[in-house]
C-alpha cells in the first residue's frame, strides 16, 4: 500500500486551490470505539465474524512446555527439511528445485502456507490476510523477475531493459484514493489541500530522493537497493540507519505537512511505525531503492484479488505432499554423525515426527528460531523488535457509498489510525455487488510488547467496533452492508526497523550458517519485505547448493 | 329522501373507485419518493407510512364534519380530483426546479391521504339510511378493499408502463372527477338544484384542469425534465447498477442509463443496422455471436434477421435492462422479442469478468460485438482496454469478427482513436468506419479481425432501413476532421481513454 511519492502528486496541481485548512493530523491514541453505544451495536448486531491469527495457542503452547505430545515417533528422511513455508521457505524450495534437489520437505505450523503472505479463500473473491502486493522487480533482480515469469506476470522487457508487467496483474487504476474532509480525492495526496509550499518541498523531495538513486560508492554499490544486503555501507549512510526519519526530515528543511503526511504514511504503510519511530535510512531505502535510475518513474505495483498469496499459491503448487502443514517444529539440532535432525508435532494429532536430513534451512522469525535451533538456545537475544498488527477482512454484499471519488484499489483516510483498506475485487475487474475489503492497522506503541499484549485482550467485538467505527466516517452505510468481518491478530507481524535495528552486527551474524543449519526470513534484514525474504530464501538454498555439490564433487 | 338501489350501487362503485385511486396515489408518492431519494425501501416505506396515517387523520376527522354530507362529500371529491391529479407533476416541477421538492410531496400525500381517509366515513353516513349498519360496513370495505387490488394492479402493468407517472396522476384525478359526478347524479335530490348546480360547476372547473394537464402533460414533463430528459417518464428505476430511464417524446421512445442516451426508437436502427451488419458481411461463418452489453435486445434484433446466426450469448451486467427490454411493451415493441427468441441465451455478468471466467476449450464466437455505453467511467473504461481485447480475442478463432462501438470520431476524437489503437495494440487488425446517427451525431465503430481483413462490400442481409452497400462503402472513408490523431493505447493500469474521453465530453 506504499507509494514513493508519485510524479503526478508533484507536476500535478494546476487546479490546486490554496491550502484549505489542514484537519487534525492522525493521532495515533486508539480512542474508545463510537460503536460502543447501543444504536452502533443493534446496528451491527447481524455481523458474523471470528477472530483469527497464527497459532497463538500453540505458540504459548511451544514456549510452556504444555503441548499434548503422544505416541511414538516416527522416523523420516529427506536431504533438505525446510522449516517455515512462508516466502522465504518456500523461495528456498523454490531455488533448490531449480538447483536440482527435489527431496526435500517443507514443515509448516500453520493450515496453509504463507506465513504472513497467506490469504482466505472462503469468500466470494479470495482476499489477502496479510501482504498484498510487491512492486515490479528491478531490471537487476534477474532471480524475482525469472519468478514472476513462471508465474506469467511478467512478459518479457521493454526497450529499456525494465520487466513488462501483465495487464491483469499491474494495479488497476484508479490505484488509490483519499478521504480528507468528508470527500475522497484521487491519489494519495488530495490536490485541493496543498498549497505552494507543500508543492516547492514535493519537488525538491523528489530530486532529492533522484540524487540517492544516483548515489554510489567506491565499488559501485549503490546507496539504496533491494536486497538491501546489496547497499553501500558508507559512514553517512550507516548514520542515517541510527537517526530517527522525523528528525533527518527536519535537518534537510523539509516541514511541509503533507510530505510529512505522506511519509510518515509510507512508514506506518511499510513498516507500522510513525516516522518519528523509524530508522531514517530505512524511511530513504522505500523511497530510493525500488527507482532503477534518476528521472525515472516509481515501479508499477503488482497485485493479485489474494494479494502476495497468489505467490505462494505458484510456489507452494510444486510440493503436494512434500510441504507438510500442521506440524510445529520444536527442534532443530545438528547431528554428531553430520547433519541435523528435526522433531516436530502434527498439531492436530499430537503425533511426533523426527526428520534426518543432510541440511536444514530455518526459514521462521528469529524469535522463534532461538527457541528451536539447540545451538542459539543459549545465545544472546538477536531478535529485532517485531510489530502487531491487526488485520480485518470485512465481507459486503454490495459497495459503501462514499463522497467524491470513485472506489479505488487503495483506500486510505487521513484521519485515522489505521491504513485504510484495499479491494479485493478491483483487479478482477468486478466493479458491483459483493466483495471483500481487506483493513489494515500497525499498533504503533512506542513499545511493541505492550501492543501485543493490548491486542491479546480484545475480544472480536471491540476490534470490529474499531474497525467500522474508522471506516464509517468515510462510508456511512458501512454497518449495514457487513455481512462478516473476520479480524487476524498479528503478534509478531514484521520486524521493525527502528533506528539502529538494521545495521547492527547481530542481523548479519545471525544469517550466517551454523554447520549444516541455514537461516533464511525477512527479519534477518530487520524490515519486512517481500524481496528480502524471497533473497534470504535463495541465499540460504544456494548455501545448501554449494554444499551439496562441494560434497559430490568430493564423494 | 331515500336512495333506490339503482343509487346505491352507484355509491358502491364511487367507493371502488376512491379506494383505486387512493392506492394509486400512494404508489406514485412512493414511486417519486423511489426516483429522487435513490431508495426504494426508503421512497415506499416513508411514504406508506405517512399515507396510512393521514389515512387515520382523515377518518377521525370525519367526525367533525356535520350533517348534511352530501355537499362536503362531493366537495371532498373535487379537492382530492384536484391535489391527486397534480401530484406528480406538481412534484416533477418541484424536483425540476425547486429544492427540498421532497417536503412538498409528504405535505401533498398527508393532504390527500386525508381527504381520502375522509370519504370512506362519508360515504358510510350516506348509506346508512338505506342499508342495515353491517350491510353499509361490509359492503362499503369489501368496494374499498377491491380497489386497492385493482389500484395496484393497473398501477403496476397498465398505468406506469402506458402513461409513465405524470400522465397517471392526472388521469386517476380525472377518475376521481368522474367518480364526483357520478355521485353528484345520485345525490341530486338531496342536495336541490341550487347546491347541484354550484358543486356542478365546481366539478367542472377541476375536470378541465385535469384535462388540460393530460393534453399538457408532455409539456409539463418537458419542463420538469429540462435539465434530463425531454419526455414523460415511462420507466425510472434504480437498478442495483445504475438508473434506467424510458422516456416518451417526440412520437418516439428513449432509454437512457445514468442520465446517457443510448436508444432513441427514432434512429436506433441506424445505429444498430450499422454495428451489426458490417461485421457479419465480414464473417467467415456466422452461427455463434457473442452481444457484450446492448442488454436493450437491438443488437440481438439485428443478429436475428441473419438466418445463418443459429446461436447468440448476451452477456449484459444488468438483470433489470434485459427484464425491461423484454417487459416493457415500448421497448419490446422496438427489440420485437428478440431476448424471448429461442437461439439467444442470456448472462448476467460482467463481461470482463465472465471472458476471464470462461474456459479457454469453450467453443468460440464466429462473431463478437462489443455494445457497451460511453467509457465515462473506469468501471466501463475497463472494457475498452488491451487486456480486454486480449480477452475478447481468447473467445473469437481465426477468422471471427470484433465491432466495438467507439463514441463519436467527431466530438470525442482521441477517445475514438485510442479505442482503434488499443484494439490494435493486442494484434487485431482494424477498419473503423462512422455513420450519422442523429440523436448521437457522427458515430463510430471499429471493425477488428485477426487476419488483415478487406473492407466489407456485400451485405449477408437485405432490406435493411439505413445500411445499403453505397452508404457502407462511403462509412469507411473519414473526413479530415475525423481521421487519426495520435493518442495512447488505454491499458487496465492507464486508462487514458476515461481522461481523453472527461476531457472531449466534459468540456475540460
Ligand atoms: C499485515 C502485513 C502486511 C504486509 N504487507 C506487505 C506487502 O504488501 N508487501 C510486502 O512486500 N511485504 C508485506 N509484508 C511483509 C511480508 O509479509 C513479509 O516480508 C514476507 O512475506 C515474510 O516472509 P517470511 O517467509 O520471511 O516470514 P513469515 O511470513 O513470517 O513466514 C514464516 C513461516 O514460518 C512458520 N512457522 C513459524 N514458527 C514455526 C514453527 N515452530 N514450526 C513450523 N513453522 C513455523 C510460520 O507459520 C510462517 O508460515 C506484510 C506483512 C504483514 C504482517
Amino acid at each position: 500500500m506504499i507509494h514513493p511519492i508519485g510524479r503526478r502528486a508533484v507536476l500535478g496541481g494546476l487546479l490546486g486551490a490554496p491550502l484549505v485548512a489542514i484537519g487534525a493530523m492522525a493521532g495515533c491514541e486508539r480512542v474508545a470505539p463510537r460503536g460502543s453505544d447501543r444504536a452502533a451495536r443493534r446496528r451491527r448486531a447481524h455481523i458474523e465474524g471470528a477472530i483469527r491469527g497464527p497459532s497463538i495457542a500453540s505458540g504459548h503452547a511451544l514456549r510452556d512446555g504444555t503441548l499434548r505430545q503422544d505416541g511414538v515417533e516416527t522416523t523420516h528422511r529427506a536431504r533438505v527439511v525446510i522449516v517455515g513455508a512462508g516466502i522465504a521457505g518456500l523461495s528456498a524450495a523454490w531455488r533448490l528445485r531449480h538447483g536440482g534437489v527435489e527431496d526435500l520437505v517443507l514443515l509448516e505450523l500453520e493450515p496453509m502456507p504463507g506465513g504472513t503472505a497467506c490469504a482466505g479463500y472462503d469468500g466470494i473473491v479470495p482476499y489477502p490476510w496479510g501482504a498484498h502486493y510487491v512492486p515490479a522487480p528491478s531490471r537487476h533482480d534477474a532471480e524475482l523477475t525469472e519468478l514472476f515469469s513462471e508465474m506469467g506476470a511478467i512478459e518479457g522487457r521493454d526497450d529499456e531493459g525494465r520487466a513488462r508487467v501483465a495487464e491483469h496483474v499491474c494495479v488497476r487504476e484508479p490505484a488509490e484514493r483519499v478521504f480528507w474532509n468528508g470527500f475522497w480525492h484521487e491519489g494519495l495526496v488530495p490536490e485541493a489541500a496543498l498549497d505552494a509550499r507543500d508543492r516547492e518541498e514535493m519537488k525538491r523531495w523528489r530530486a532529492h530522493v533522484d540524487a540517492l538513486v544516483a548515489r554510489r560508492d567506491g565499488c559501485g554499490r549503490r546507496a539504496f537497493t533491494l536486497p538491501i544486503a546489496r547497499c553501500a555501507s558508507e559512514p553517512e549512510l550507516l548514520a542515517w540507519d541510527a537517526m530517527r526519519a522525523d528528525r533527518w526530515l527536519e535537518a534537510h528543511g523539509y516541514r511541509s505537512r503533507w510530505l510529512r503526511w505522506l511519509l510518515d504514511y509510507a512508514t506506518r504503510d511499510d513498516y507500522g511505525l510513525r516516522l518519528s519511530q523509524t530508522s531514517a535510512w530505512a524511511m530513504l531505502l522505500y523511497e530510493a531503492a525500488r527507482i532503477d535510475a534518476p528521472g525515472q518513474p516509481a515501479p508499477p505495483y503488482m497485485t493479485w484479488p489474494q494479494g502476495n498469496g497468489a505467490i505462494v499459491e505458484h510456489l507452494a503448487a510444486p510440493w503436494g505432499e512434500r510441504l507438510r502443514t500442521g506440524r510445529l517444529v520444536q527442534q532443530v539440532q545438528p547431528r554428531p554423525q553430520g547433519g541435523v535432525s528435526v522433531r516436530a508435532v502434527h498439531v492436530a494429532s499430537g503425533q511426533r515426527e523426527r526428520w534426518d536430513a543432510e541440511h536444514a534451512v530455518v526459514c521462521v522469525p528469529r524469535f522463534v528460531a532461538r527457541r528451536i535451533v539447540v545451538p542459539l538456545r543459549d545465545g544472546p537475544d538477536d531478535a529485532p523488535p517485531y510489530g502487531a498488527w491487526v488485520v480485518a477482512n470485512l465481507h459486503l454484499r454490495d459497495r459503501p457509498r462514499g463522497r467524491g471519488f470513485p472506489a479505488a484499489w487503495d483506500n486510505v483516510l487521513v484521519d485515522a489510525d489505521g491504513l485504510g483498506y484495499v479491494c479485493a475485487t478491483h483487479q478482477r475487474g468486478r466493479d458491483h455487488g459483493p466483495t471483500v475489503l481487506t483493513y489494515y492497522r500497525p499498533l504503533l506503541d512506542d513499545d511493541p510488547r505492550a501492543a501485543r499484549r493490548w491486542l491479546e485482550r480484545q475480544s472480536w467485538s471491540a476490534l470490529r467496533d474499531l474497525v467500522l467505527d474508522e471506516l464509517g466516517v468515510a462510508h456511512p452505510d458501512l454497518d449495514d452492508l457487513v455481512e462478516r468481518l473476520d479480524v487476524w491478530r498479528w503478534g509478531h507481524a514484521m520486524p521493525q526497523p527502528r533506528p539502529g535495528v538494521v545495521w547492527n552486527a547481530a542481523r548479519r551474524a545471525a544469517a550466517r550458517p551454523l554447520g549444516a543449519i541455514h537461516f533464511a526470513h525477512t527479519d534477518l534484514s530487520g524490515l519486512a519485505l517481500f524481496e528480502e525474504a524471497f533473497h534470504h530464501g535463495l541465499r540460504a538454498a544456494d548455501e545448501v547448493l554449494d554444499a551439496l555439490r562441494g560434497r559430490s564433487v568430493a564423494s | 329522501m331515500s336512495l333506490s338501489r339503482w343509487h346505491v350501487g352507484v355509491l358502491l362503485a364511487v367507493a371502488l373507485v376512491v379506494a383505486t385511486s387512493g392506492l394509486v396515489y400512494e404508489l406514485l408518492a412512493g414511486t417519486l419518493a423511489s426516483y429522487y431519494i435513490g431508495s426504494g425501501v426508503i421512497g415506499f416505506s416513508t411514504t406508506i407510512g405517512v399515507y396510512l396515517f393521514a389515512l387515520g387523520i382523515g377518518s377521525w376527522l370525519s367526525r367533525r364534519i356535520a350533517d348534511p354530507v352530501a355537499p362536503r362529500f362531493i366537495a371532498v371529491e373535487w379537492t382530492v380530483a384536484l391535489l391527486g391529479g397534480a401530484m406528480a407533476p406538481a412534484v416533477e416541477l418541484a424536483f425540476a426546479w425547486a429544492e427540498h421538492a421532497a417536503v412538498l410531496l409528504y405535505v401533498l400525500l398527508f393532504v390527500v391521504g386525508m381527504l381520502v381517509g375522509l370519504e370512506i366515513p362519508l360515504l358510510m353516513r350516506l348509506l346508512k339510511h338505506d342499508l342495515r349498519f353491517e350491510d353499509v360496513v361490509a359492503r362499503v370495505l369489501a368496494f374499498d378493499y377491491l380497489g386497492a387490488l385493482v389500484g395496484a394492479l393497473a398501477f403496476a402493468l397498465l398505468l406506469v408502463p402506458w402513461l409513465g407517472t405524470t400522465r397517471t396522476s392526472l388521469a386517476l384525478g380525472l377518475l376521481n372527477a368522474v367518480a364526483g359526478f357520478a355521485a353528484l347524479a345520485v345525490l341530486r335530490a338531496q342536495l336541490g338544484p341550487r347546491a347541484t348546480r354550484r358543486l356542478g360547476a365546481q366539478g367542472l372547473l377541476v375536470a378541465a384542469v385535469l384535462v388540460a394537464g393530460l393534453f399538457g402533460a408532455a409539456r409539463i414533463t418537458r419542463w420538469a425534465e429540462a435539465g434530463t430528459y425531454a419526455g414523460v417518464i415511462l420507466w425510472n428505476e434504480r437498478s442495483a447498477y445504475q438508473q434506467i430511464t424510458v422516456t416518451a417524446a417526440e412520437g418516439g421512445v428513449q432509454l437512457f442509463l445514468n442520465g446517457q442516451l443510448q436508444v432513441h426508437s427514432g434512429d436506433e436502427y441506424r445505429y444498430h443496422e450499422a454495428l451489426v451488419h458490417p461485421a457479419l458481411a465480414l464473417a467467415h461463418r456466422r452461427a455463434r455471436a457473442l452481444v457484450l452489453g446492448g442488454g436493450d435486445g437491438l443488437a440481438v434484433r439485428e443478429l436475428l434477421r441473419d438466418p445463418a446466426i443459429r446461436e447468440v450469448v448476451l452477456v449484459e451486467l444488468d438483470p433489470a435492462v434485459t427484464s425491461l427490454a423484454r417487459r416493457l411493451p415500448a421497448l419490446r415493441e422496438l427489440n420485437g422479442g428478440a431476448l424471448d427468441d429461442p437461439r439467444v441465451r442470456i448472462v448476467h455478468d460482467d463481461a470482463m469478468v465472465w471472458l476471464e471466467a470462461r474456459s479457454s476449450a469453450a467453443a468460440p464466437f464466429d462473431v463478437v460485438i462489443a455494445d457497451f455505453p460511453d467509457p465515462n467511467d473506469f468501471a466501463t473504461g475497463k472494457l475498452y482496454t488491451t487486456r480486454f481485447y486480449r480477452l475478447v480475442r481468447r473467445a473469437m478463432h481465426d477468422r471471427s469478427v470484433l465491432v466495438v462501438q467507439a463514441t463519436s470520431p467527431l466530438h470525442a476524437r482521441r477517445s475514438f482513436w485510442c479505442i482503434e489503437r488499443t484494439i490494435r495494440d493486442v494484434g487485431l487488425h482494424t477498419r473503423p468506419y462512422h455513420v450519422h446517427v442523429p440523436s448521437f451525431g457522427a458515430w463510430g465503430f471499429v471493425l477488428a479481425t485477426p487476419w488483415p481483413a478487406p473492407q466489407p462490400e456485400r451485405l449477408r442481409v437485405g432490406g435493411l432501413r439505413y445500411l445499403d452497400e453505397a452508404t457502407l462503402r462511403a462509412a469507411f472513408v473519414f473526413p479530415p476532421d475525423m481521421g487519426p490523431v495520435p493518442v495512447e493505447p488505454n491499458r487496465l493500469h492507464d486508462q487514458m481513454l476515461v481522461h481523453y474521453y472527461a476531457a472531449e465530453w466534459g468540456g475540460g
